[in-house]
Formats: structure tokens, C-alpha cells, sequence
């Protein structure tokens, strides 16, 4: 199956999840001994989805410019 | 650690480098290759926001307020998720309005508003200038740590650095005029920088980890709990539970704007993108950098701790740390790295804000001031002057405010003022509702507030700087204190300072934009700025009627489209102009909106046929009627009215922009003409290089693979140049082996020390050689002849540069000349040498070779005879003959042969024709031959001939006879033969008569001893019977005496009968030579038994193995002769007299074959006599009863009637074994 990381308004759903995910400290989530291995654990699985992102936009790209290709991004 | 002089010269060496490295750039992107058209390089370029902030302030955050640090990193990261929204946008917003900084982007949404250029120009500034201070203050502060020690130069250490920066800005950054222009020098130099310091860090980092201690935990746990836990959490000492969430929530708020909105940044990531997808790839790459960079800040900052160093002052534990443990290397790494972080930031920073001061500032007020006109054409110096009057601001603002705080503090002053940009620029290019006084109102405010809350108590804190607002409130108001405005005094000072100023800054630009209208500058741009085309905008215009027909106007625009495009393309290319201005499901359009999808299909189809091209074409169209045109031309007349242009205002802009378009289209005339000149330079050039490779190929081909050796050779007799076929002549392995290995020509080459002397003299007169044959010396010593065709090629003043050549072997041609030189003498020679006469003529007789002896026959040369015929030369008889035996030879193509007499002498002639390749005759061969000896021999022979048969005759006579007298006397031999084998055996059997006779003698005597006995008693008996004398005693003793003598007398002859019985059989066979199934094993008892006589002489015995259930259908006498010949012949030769001995028989039988072996262990046959012992007559024992028939005829029966072999295998001492292999078939075992 095809991961959604192509489509439009993909972008802003990881800025929320991110958002969440970076300030979920806040709400004393994890423990505080455990704070760096979260911050990193997130902070790596981040990346992973912004690079799976800028794929998925590339991909989506490639499509417009082939004949007949109808994303929207 | 190092002597500052020392430092100096590294930081010279390093900034000459990237100085390098920035030339490099710029001459590739002047090549048309820019480095910066690659998205990594772009993404790297986004690290200068890792400055020296990061560098050491991170580790001095981590040291005094835990993981807060993080923030200025995860909140770029979060943004990084929203990039291909707002970044892409911003992207193509300065693609479309040449924006040049952010101050030129609200300028640009607001209505091209000075003021608010300006005042965002302030607010750059005046927030860049701490953090360009921050920059100076760590590379002046760890300059004077690495370089230490007393010296004067650290006296000036903070002005030094600050020329360097200065010129080194300038020199990269501000070098040109034209500020759209990118900068692929500087950005080569920031993207090498962001590497360079990356490896730095990380490279503090693993040795803090794995240098100083075991690993992270073993670094962790040398730390006491409370620091470990402090360094852990949230907001470290400082802060606790809920302030420190909130710290950290605004931080991130801080940070998400700052990599955008710092003035330096925007101008990385907007102005300086080559390619809006680079933007995916950096929204990756980038947050991968800042993890990474990121990653030991932590250990750094607990191995800083652990090592004792001053927990105040974190900031300096990055080059610290290495320092403190002597590694000068790493330490000068770090403060190299640390230099980047600085030199980067502040390059770019100084450079964009130059660029906004000159625009926003230093030009109005030069309109304005009259004196100041003559900077007009200064502006570049100006923008010098703004850079240096920006790193010494920060300069000063370090010298007095950067002591007062840790790095890290310092950093969030400049990202609190780039914050208030947020909402005037997020609002300007996503909501529609912004206007230029919300925006002025808002950046105005928050402006202010930041100054007041955020500068001020850093300025205070400094050193009771404008401390009073600080302390006591704007104007005496308590309630306006710094850091507790309108008493809020639950938040930390930089909350405390985002909120008022975001809370302020966003509520009146909102507020304000909603209660003011926007300008039509500001309308004109809107679309291009948030992306959406108002309707609202489109209703707005000039009220005209909607009462032209679409349809047909798109069926005018289609019909001229597809003169260029298939209809399919057209179509979509209308129905997406239509789209894009929402005109689906109407059927009328006013003029206006027609002008309107005029203008969006135009824009299309530019970019299939170019702008000029298109807009021609479709001005050809007729879409607008001339009343249309009229309606259109008052709507803009009016919208003219309405923008308050004069008319000759407007002309000169048109003029302008027309004279404008002639001079670009004339310029571009001229560039595609030197593009097409270029062009076909190119074509030109590409062929004629095509040419010369073809021809360097075919030379080289030529080269390479001519049979002939072609060379050049220098003066002094080496080889410059040498062909394959040269190195193969001569046989050397390559060409470059020859010429490695000749250095002198004329000795290593030529056979003969004057050969080369010789060439040289010939050029020396000639100027070149062709065909000259030299003999020359291959690399083994062989001798070849080759011929040259040399030239001497000689320089302007006639001295001998080279000598270019060519060189074949012509040894086998001269071997050949040679050869067919001597042949033609040999044949020659044959020719006169034979006695014969030898001619060679035509068809008609003529003469045209004749050899010595042909013409000596006649008295003549051969020269005087060629040419005249041999008819002439012929007694009339013969000539006639010859005459006919020759139009024979012609006439049948074969040679004709007879004999002539001449002059009483006979001669024998042969005519041979030959033949062309047609098969007709040409030539003709006449041998002739003097036979006259010949033939008197020949009748000499005839007569000694026949008196020979007479002989013959005779003698084939006396040799029948012999012959016949030879086969009786061979008959009489074979008889004598047969009678002595046939004795041989009857002397075989007489021996084994005699010893029947003497075996049977035994019992016959014992019988005829008890017989006699018998008749003595029987005569006693009678006589004492007849005389009364008989008593019953002895008349018993008598019968017993009877009883024992008739038994005894009763089994001898029992056993005699059958001793004879037995050797009568053994008689019979031998004589008859029947066939007849046989016992094998008691018919050889019965032999032995006949034997027994003469084995009783001696001290041999005989043991026979034989399986006695073997019975065989063979000749019984055969075996019987064998055995018999075997025995008799080992008692006579393998024993002395009176030697003991064993004659062993062992008969097996296997697979139809029977094999006897018989051995004995007498004393052997010398090997001389082991192969003769088979041959007839053939004995050592001649005269001393042997025969030499024993084993001969032994032979014959196992070889010839049993259809065996025998072998006999012996050695001296060793005794003697004789093996006979036997087939039963022939025997038949049963």
C-alpha cells in the first residue's frame, strides 16, 4: 500500500504531531530521568517522517509532470 | 597552548582556504555550474544558524539550565514540517518581486511602504546586533584560550577580529552591486564552515565520551545525582515545574520563527534558493544536522563538570575540555570550528543588513538630502561602510553588554526582536485581511515592547544601562516595569517578553488591518502574496456589461492555437485559464474579465511558443472587436482617473517601458545571434575535431599497424618515435622497450660501425635516403638487411634536428634475389654441363636456347645457332624427320621420342612441347642424346645373352637336383628324429617294464618262498605219515603252517595280479595313446608306483596333492609320459648321487584350465642352459644316460596334444619348478 506522504496537507499534519510530540513535557510525559532519550527518540522519528515527507512531495511532483499525472500539492 | 602569533597564522592559512574555495565556486558558477544548484549544499548553507551560539552557548545552556537548549533546535525541526508551505512560498514570492531581504518582503505585501521597510530594517538590525556580538565575543574570548599567554596581540585581539570579519565580509559578500545577484562563493564557504564545525563538536564529543571516560554511562555516572539531574531536566536549576513547560514552550516559539525570520537566515533560505526543490530536501537534512550537532552537547557538558571546570562558565567547555587535557590539535579544531559557527553568521548577517540599510534607510534620506546625491552612485561603498558600521556596533554592544551574560542569553535577545516579524509577514502571505497600518501597528508595538522587555533588562543587567525602566517602570510607572509589564510577574523575563510583545504585536496588527481598507498597491499584490485571486477584486473594476459570448471568443483563440498545437493541448491550455479565473458555467464575460483570460492564455501559451511569439500570435487572433477594444480602452481610462497618473506621466512610463522591451529585444537579438554564431563555432569546431580525430585515428591506425618500422631518431642516435612494426623488425617486445633500451643507434642497430656514418653522409649530401639496404642487427645477434627511406629534418639554422623514417626487412626479398641468382647459375650450369644436346625452340623450329654441347655437336656456339632453325642444321633425311616427329608433338601435345643417325653416329631425340596455360603448345624442348655407344652395347649385350640362357639352364638343372637330395636327407633327419623320439619312449616304457617286473617280483618271490615252504612241510608230513610217525600234534602245527602259507602265498599273488593289472593299463596307454576318461590322482599313483625303482636308488620322495575325486576325459599316456620324463629327468640332473631331496606335485584346476606344478629342490639350472632345455638333443649329461629327448618330448605333448603351455622357472641352488598349464576342455573334466 502507499504511504499518504504525497498528499497535500501532509506537511501540516506532522507539524501538529510534532508539535505534540516535542511538548508533551509539558505535561510531565515521560519521567523525567527518561526526557533526553525521548526528546532524541522523537526528535530522530522526526526526521524520518520529514524525509519520508519530501519524498512523498517529490514523488507527487514527478506525477504532475507526467502526462495525465492530477496531484495536488 | 599555542603562541598567538601562531593562531594568527592559522586563521591566515584557513581564511585563505575558504577564500580559495569561494574563487573555485565562482568561476563554476560563472561556468554555468554553480555549486549552490545542489540541494545538500543549500541544506548545509542552513546550518549557519548553528553559530557560535550553538557551538559553545549550547553547552553552557545544558550546563546551567538542562535540556532547555534543546528548543533552539527542536523548534527549527517542528518548522521544518510547515517549510514546503511557507518557505516554498516565500520562494516564489522573491522569484516574482526580486526580493532582496525580509524588509524588502513586507515592503513589497504593504503597499511598498518606506516606513515599514524601515522599521523592519530597525528591527534587524538592532536584533542582529546582539547576536553579531555574540559571534565576536566567542571567537575573541576563545582566541585569547587557545593562544594564552602574554602577548601584545592579545591586547588587540577584538579589533583584529573584527577587520577580519569586516574585509572578509565584504570581500565575499558585498563585493558587487547588484544585490539579487546570489552569492555562490559565500555560500561554498558557509556550506564548508557547517561541516568544519560539525566535525568539530562531534569530534569534543567522542573524545569526552570515549577519550576521557568508558563510554555515556560510565560519563554519567562520575557525575554527582543532583548535577546528573539537573543537566537532565527541564529548565535546571533555575527553573522548576510549570515554569520551566513554560520556558520551553517559548523557546520553541522563538526558536520556529527565529530560522526563518533572522534576518540572515531568510536571506539562506528565500533569496539565496536557487530551486524551490531543494526546500524538500532541507527539510530533512537540515533537522538531521542540528540532531547531530546536537548530540553531545549533554556528555561535553557533563564531562565539563566531571573534569572540574568552573560550571559557570559552560560556554567555554567545548574548547575547554580539550585544552584542559593538552590536546592541542583538537583544541585548535574547536576553535576553528567555533571561528566558522562566528564568521558565517556574521558574514551573512552584515551582508543583508547592509543590503536593507543602503535600501530602507540610507537612500530615502539621501533623496531627501540634496548633499547627500552624489552617494547615489556611492551606493556600494555604502553598503561597505554599513557592514562595518554593523560589526563594530556589535562590537561595542560586546564590549559592554556581553560580559553581563552567558552566550546563550545573549542569542535570545536577537531571536525575541526577528519574532515580531512573524505576524506581519505570516499574516501578509496568508491572510488577506492584512494591511499596511495593522502591520506598522503591530511590528511597531512589538518593536517597542521587545526594546523594553528584553533589551533594556539585558543592557541594565550589563551594567545599569537605561536601568531605570528596568526597575521602576517607563515613566515612573510600576506597572511598565521590563519584566513585569502591567505586573505580570509569574513568568520567566523571556516569556514575560514573548508574550507582551506577540500579544501586542499580533492584537493591533489584526485589529488594525480589520479596521483599515487596504491600498490598491497592497490590492495589486495580494493575489501573488497569498495565492488566492479575490473575487471581491475581480467585482471591484470598472462596472461594464457581461454581454460578449465566451464561447466564441474561445473558439477565435483555439483556432489560432492550434496552427501550433494539437487540439487537445489547446484545450486544456483555455479550460485552464478559465479554471484559474473561475468563468465555468457562464456563457457571457464582460470585456474586462475577457481581457482577463486573454492575458492568463497568452501566459500559457508563452510557454510552449516564448512570450513574443505568443503575444504576437494571438494579437492576430481578433478576439476583441473594435468596439471592445473602445469599452476596454475607456475602462482603463478610468482606472487611469483613479490611479491620479497625468497622461504624459503615463506616455513616459510606456515610452519607457517600450523603449525598454526595444532595447532588450535588441539585446536579445544580439544575444541570440552570438549564441547562433557561437553555435556554429561550435558545429564548425566539433567537425573539425571530429576530422583531426579521424585523422589522428587513421595516422595512428597507419602508425600502428604498418608492416614497415617507422621511426624517428635524434641526432645523438636514439629512437624518438617507434612503431609496433620497428620494435618487431628488430626484435624488441614494444615500442617503448626499444626505445628504452637502443641509446645508440649506430652501435646497438646497424651490423657494421660505419653503417649509420654512412646514413648521415648520405643525408648530410642528399637531405634523404630512399631505398638504401643496410645490414642491421636484431636485438638476439641476427642478422637482417633492411631498407631505408629516410629524411633529415633540420632546424632554421640547417642544424640536424631528427631524422624521420621508415624501415622494412628485405631480408627474405634479398634471400630470395640471392637465391634465384644462384639458381639461374645452377640451371645454367646443368644446362651446358650435360653431354646431351638441349634445345629450346618455337613451334616452328626455331632456335632460342641451345646448350654448349648442342652446338659444340655441330661445330658451332650456341650464340651462332639462336635464332635459326634446326632444320638447317640437319642432314636433309634427319631434318625432314625432325621436321615431322615436331608438327607431331605440336599436333598431340605430347612428347615424341625416336632416334636419328647421323654421320654413322645414333642419336636418341626427345621433342617435349609445352604448354601455356591454354594447353596450347608454345615451346618446345628437344633433348637429344648421342646413343651410338648405346647401341653397340646393346648388341654386344644381345649376343652375351644369348649363350647366358644356355647357362642358366644348366644350372637350374644341378640345383633341382640338389634341392632334391636336400629333402631326402631333410626326410631321413625327420625319420631319425621320429625313430629316436619313439626309442626315447620305448625306453620309457622298457624302464617301466623293468620296474613292473621288479615290483612284482616282491610278492611273486614271497609266494613262491611260502610255496616251497609249504612243499618242504607238505613232503615231512607225508613222510611221517607214511611212517607212522604222524601224531596229532604235528599234524596240527602243520595246518596251521598251511592255513598261514596259502594266506600268505594267496595275498601276494592278489597283490602281483594287481601290480600288473595296473601297469598293464599304464603299458597300454602309453603305447596306444588312447583317450579315455581317467582318476587323475590314482592313474598318477599307478605311474609313480612304476617309478618306484628307481626312486628306491635314492634319497628323493615324491609327494603328489591332487584332489582324488578328479577325473578328466583326456590322454591317460600323455600324463603318464610326463610325469614319468619329469621324474626320471629331475633324478638324474637336479640330484647328486645319494642327495635327499622332495619332488613336490601339486595339480589344481580352475575356470577350465588344470595347472601342474612340479617342483623340486634339487640344485637348479644355471640360466644359459633355461632356455634350451626344450630343444631336441639338448643335454649336459651326454654319455651319462642323458638323451636331450626328456623334455622335448614333453613339450610336444603338452604343447601339441594337450593344447597347453609349459614353462620352466629355476635358479642355481634353488631348484626347479616346471608349470604346465593344461585346458580340460581338451581334457574334458568330469
Amino acid at each position: 500500500m502507499k504511504l499518504p506522504f504525497g498528499k497535500p496537507g501532509v506537511s501540516r499534519f506532522i507539524f501538529v504531531t510534532l508539535l505534540l510530540v516535542f511538548n508533551w513535557p509539558i505535561l510531565s510525559i515521560p519521567r523525567p530521568e527518561n526526557l533526553l532519550g525521548w526528546l532524541f527518540a522523537a526528535w530522530g522519528l522526526g526526521i524520518g517522517v520529514l524525509f519520508l515527507a519530501a519524498r512523498g512531495a517529490a514523488d507527487a511532483d514527478d506525477a504532475d509532470d507526467e502526462p495525465g499525472g492530477g496531484a495536488d500539492v | 597552548m599555542f603562541s598567538p602569533l601562531l593562531v594568527l597564522l592559522f586563521l591566515a592559512c584557513y581564511i585563505s582556504g575558504l577564500f580559495l574555495l569561494a574563487r573555485w565556486a565562482e568561476r563554476r558558477s560563472e561556468a554555468g555550474r554553480p555549486v549552490t544548484d545542489n540541494p545538500w549544499v543549500y541544506a548545509l548553507s542552513l546550518a549557519t544558524y548553528c553559530t557560535s551560539w550553538t557551538f559553545y552557548g549550547s553547552v553552557g545552556k545544558a550546563v546551567g539550565s538542562g535540556l532547555i537548549f534543546l528548543t533552539i533546535y527542536i523548534g527549527p525541526t517542528l518548522c521544518a514540517a510547515l517549510w514546503w508551505s511557507i518557505l516554498r512560498k516565500l520562494v516564489r514570492i522573491k522569484s516574482s518581486f526580486h526580493i532582496t531581504s525580509i524588509a524588502d518582503l513586507l515592503a513589497a505585501r504593504y503597499g511598498k511602504s518606506h516606513r515599514i521597510a524601515a522599521l523592519a530594517t530597525t528591527v534587524a538590525f538592532l536584533g542582529s546586533v546582539p547576536y553579531v556580538a555574540l559571534q565576536l565575543k566567542s571567537v575573541i574570548s576563545t582566541f585569547s584560550l587557545v593562544a594564552g599567554g602574554q602577548s601584545v596581540i592579545l591586547d588587540f585581539v577584538g579589533p583584529l577580529v573584527v577587520g577580519l570579519m569586516i574585509a572578509y565580509t565584504i570581500l565575499l559578500g558585498v563585493r558587487r552591486i547588484d544585490p539579487t545577484d546570489r552569492h555562490p562563493g559565500m555560500i561554498a564557504t558557509i556550506t564548508a564552515e557547517a561541516v568544519i564545525k560539525l566535525v568539530a563538536l562531534v569530534s569534543v564529543g567522542l573524545f569526552a565520551v570515549y577519550g576521557l571516560h568508558g563510554g555515556l554511562g560510565d560519563l554519567l555516572s562520575s557525575l554527582p545525582p543532583d548535577r546528573l539531574s539537573a543537566i537532565l531536566s527541564l529548565g535546571g536549576a533555575g527553573y522548576t515545574g510549570g515554569s520551566s513547560y513554560v520556558l520551553w514552550a517559548s523557546y520553541l516559539l522563538l526558536a520556529m520563527s527565529a530560522i526563518i525570520f533572522l534576518p540572515h537566515q531568510f536571506h539562506l533560505a528565500v533569496v539565496e534558493n536557487a530551486s524551490e526543490k531543494h526546500i524538500r530536501t532541507a527539510s530533512w537534512v537540515f533537522p538531521l544536522y542540528l540532531l547531530v550537532i546536537n548530540a553531545f552537547v549533554v556528555p561535553i557538558a557533563a564531562a565539563g563538570i566531571a573534569a572540574g571546570l568552573d560550571p559557570s562558565r559552560g560556554d567555554i567547555y567545548v574548547l575547554g575540555l580539550p585544552a584542559l587535557h593538552g590536546r592541542a590539535g583538537l583544541a585548535l579544531l574547536v576553535f576553528l570550528g567555533g571561528f566558522s559557527a562566528a564568521m558565517c553568521m556574521v558574514m551573512v548577517s552584515s551582508m543583508t543588513n547592509a543590503v536593507m540599510l543602503t535600501n530602507h534607510v540610507l537612500l530615502p534620506v539621501i533623496e531627501r538630502v540634496s548633499a547627500l546625491h552624489f552617494l547615489k552612485r556611492r551606493l556600494l561603498q555604502c553598503r561597505w561602510a554599513c557592514v562595518a558600521f554593523l560589526i563594530l556596533v556589535s562590537y561595542w554592544f560586546e564590549s559592554v553588554v556581553g560580559e553581563s551574560y552567558i552566550l546563550v542569553n545573549i542569542g535570545i535577545i536577537a531571536f525575541g526582536a526577528v519574532l515580531q516579524f512573524a505576524p506581519a509577514i505570516l499574516g501578509g502571505i496568508f491572510w488577506r485581511g492584512g494591511t499596511r497600518a495593522g502591520a506598522l501597528a503591530g511590528l511597531s508595538a512589538g518593536f517597542l515592547l521587545w526594546m523594553h522587555t528584553m533589551l533594556l533588562p539585558a543592557l541594565s543587567k550589563s551594567g545599569n544601562i537605561w536601568g531605570g525602566p528596568v526597575q521602576n517602570g517607563l515613566f515612573g510607572l510600576p506597572l511598565l516595569r521590563s519584566e513585569a509589564l502591567f505586573g505580570l510577574t509569574s513568568l520567566n523575563p523571556v516569556t514575560h517578553s514573548v508574550f507582551w510583545t506577540l500579544t501586542f504585536n499580533l492584537g493591533l496588527y489584526v485589529l488594525v488591518s480589520l479596521l483599515t481598507a487596504p491600498s490598491r498597491e497592497e490590492l495589486a499584490v495580494l493575489g501573488e502574496f497569498t495565492g488566492e485571486t479575490s473575487r471581491r477584486e475581480r467585482e471591484s473594476g470598472p462596472q461594464v456589461e457581461s454581454d460578449i459570448d465566451l464561447a466564441e471568443k474561445c473558439r477565435l483563440m483555439e483556432r489560432t492555437l492550434m496552427e501550433y498545437m494539437r487540439k487537445a493541448e489547446v484545450q486544456e491550455i483555455i479550460l485552464g485559464s478559465m479554471r484559474t479565473l473561475d468563468l465555468f458555467g457562464r456563457t457571457s464575460i464582460s470585456v474586462t474579465m475577457l481581457a482577463a483570460l486573454y492575458a492568463e492564455v497568452e501566459k500559457a501559451f508563452s510557454g510552449v511558443v516564448g512570450a513574443a511569439a505568443a503575444h504576437k500570435a494571438l494579437g492576430k487572433a481578433g478576439v476583441f472587436t473594435p468596439e471592445e477594444t473602445r469599452i476596454l480602452s475607456d475602462v482603463y481610462g478610468s482606472m487611469l482617473a483613479e490611479m491620479r497618473i497625468t497622461p504624459d506621466e503615463m506616455v513616459r512610463r510606456i515610452d519607457y517601458h517600450i523603449e525598454r522591451e526595444r532595447l532588450l529585444t535588441r539585446h536579445a537579438d544580439e544575444l541570440k545571434e552570438t549564441i547562433r554564431q557561437r553555435e556554429l563555432e561550435i558545429v564548425e569546431r566539433r567537425r573539425v575535431e571530429e576530422a583531426l580525430r579521424k585523422a589522428e585515428e587513421n595516422y595512428r591506425g597507419i602508425f600502428l599497424n604498418a608492416p614497415e618500422g617507422i621511426f624517428q631518431t635524434t641526432p645523438e642516435g636514439r629512437f624518438a618515435v617507434a612503431n609496433p612494426a620497428l620494435a618487431r623488425i628488430l626484435g624488441y617486445g614494444s615500442p617503448e622497450e626499444l626505445m628504452a633500451q637502443v641509446t645508440d643507434v649506430g652501435k646497438q642497430i646497424y651490423a657494421y660501425p660505419l653503417g649509420r656514418a654512412r646514413l648521415l653522409r648520405m643525408l648530410s649530401e642528399n637531405g634523404s635516403v630512399d631505398g638504401m639496404e643496410m645490414a642491421m642487427r636484431k636485438r638476439d645477434g641476427t642478422l637482417i638487411w633492411c631498407s631505408i627511406i629516410a629524411r633529415a629534418v633540420r632546424d632554421a639554422d640547417g642544424n640536424l634536428v631528427r631524422i624521420d623514417g621508415m624501415l622494412s626487412d628485405v631480408t627474405e626479398r634479398k634471400k630470395a634475389v640471392e637465391e634465384l641468382r644462384e639458381s639461374s647459375a645452377r640451371i645454367s650450369a646443368l644446362f651446358n654441363a650435360t653431354s646431351d644436346s638441349a634445345i629450346l625452340m618455337d613451334v616452328e623450329g626455331r632456335i632460342l636456347a641451345i646448350n654448349e654441347h648442342g652446338a659444340m655437336r655441330r661445330g658451332l656456339s650456341p650464340e651462332e645457332m639462336t635464332g635459326h632453325y634446326i632444320y638447317d642444321h640437319l642432314p636433309p633425311n634427319a631434318a625432314e624427320t625432325r621436321r615431322l616427329q615436331t608438327r607431331e608433338a605440336v599436333r598431340t601435345k605430347s612428347p615424341r621420342s625416336f632416334e636419328e643417325e647421323r654421320d654413322g653416329f645414333y642419336y636418341s631425340v626427345t621433342i617435349y612441347p609445352i604448354l601455356d596455360s591454354d594447353g596450347t603448345p608454345r615451346q618446345l624442348a628437344s633433348f637429344s642424346r648421342d646413343i651410338t655407344a648405346r647401341k653397340q652395347s646393346e648388341e654386344l649385350i644381345q649376343r652375351l645373352n644369348e649363350s647366358l640362357e644356355q647357362r642358366v639352364l644348366e644350372r637350374t638343372q644341378q640345383l633341382e637336383e640338389a634341392n632334391q637330395e636336400l629333402k631326402e636327407t631333410l626326410e631321413q633327419l625327420n625319420r631319425t628324429h621320429r625313430q629316436l623320439v619313439e626309442s626315447e619312449k620305448m625306453a620309457s616304457l622298457g624302464g617301466l617294464v623293468a620296474g613292473v617286473a621288479h615290483e612284482i617280483n616282491t610278492p611273486v618271490g614271497i609266494g613262491v618262498t611260502a610255496a616251497s615252504h609249504l612243499e618242504d612241510k607238505t613232503k615231512a608230513m607225508l613222510e611221517a605219515y607214511h611212517g607212522g610217525e604222524l601224531k596229532r600234534s604235528k599234524l596240527e602245527e602243520f595246518l596251521g603252517m598251511c592255513d598261514e602259507s596259502t594266506r600268505m602265498i594267496l595275498s601276494n599273488l592278489r597283490r602281483a595280479s594287481d601290480l600288473i593289472r595296473s601297469f598293464k593299463q599304464v603299458a597300454v596307454d602309453r603305447s596306444t595313446e588312447e583317450r579315455r576318461s581317467f582318476n587323475l590322482c590314482e592313474y598318477l599313483d599307478e605311474v609313480l608306483l612304476s617309478l618306484k625303482p628307481h626312486l628306491k636308488k635314492t634319497a628323493v620322495k615324491v609327494e603328489l596333492s591332487c584332489d582324488e575325486k578328479l577325473v578328466i576325459d583326456s590322454y591317460p599316456g600323455a600324463f603318464s609320459q610326463i610325469l614319468t620324463n619329469l621324474v626320471m629327468n629331475a633324478l638324474t640332473h637336479a640330484y647328486d648321487p645319494g642327495q635327499a631331496g622332495i619332488i613336490r606335485i601339486n595339480i589344481g584346476h580352475n575356470e577350465g584350465r588344470m595347472l601342474i606344478v612340479f617342483s623340486d629342490d634339487g640344485k637348479g639350472i644355471a640360466p644359459e642352459h633355461l632356455d634350451k632345455i626344450f630343444e631336441p638333443f639338448y643335454t649336459t649329461k651326454r654319455g651319462r644316460g642323458g638323451t636331450g629327448l626328456g623334455l622335448h618330448i614333453l613339450y610336444n605333448i603338452v604343447t601339441q596334444k594337450l593344447q597347453g603351455t609349459v614353462r620352466c622357472e629355476s635358479n642355481p641352488g634353488q631348484g626347479t619348478t616346471f608349470t604346465l598349464d593344461i585346458p580340460l576342455e581338451g581334457s574334458r573334466a568330469q
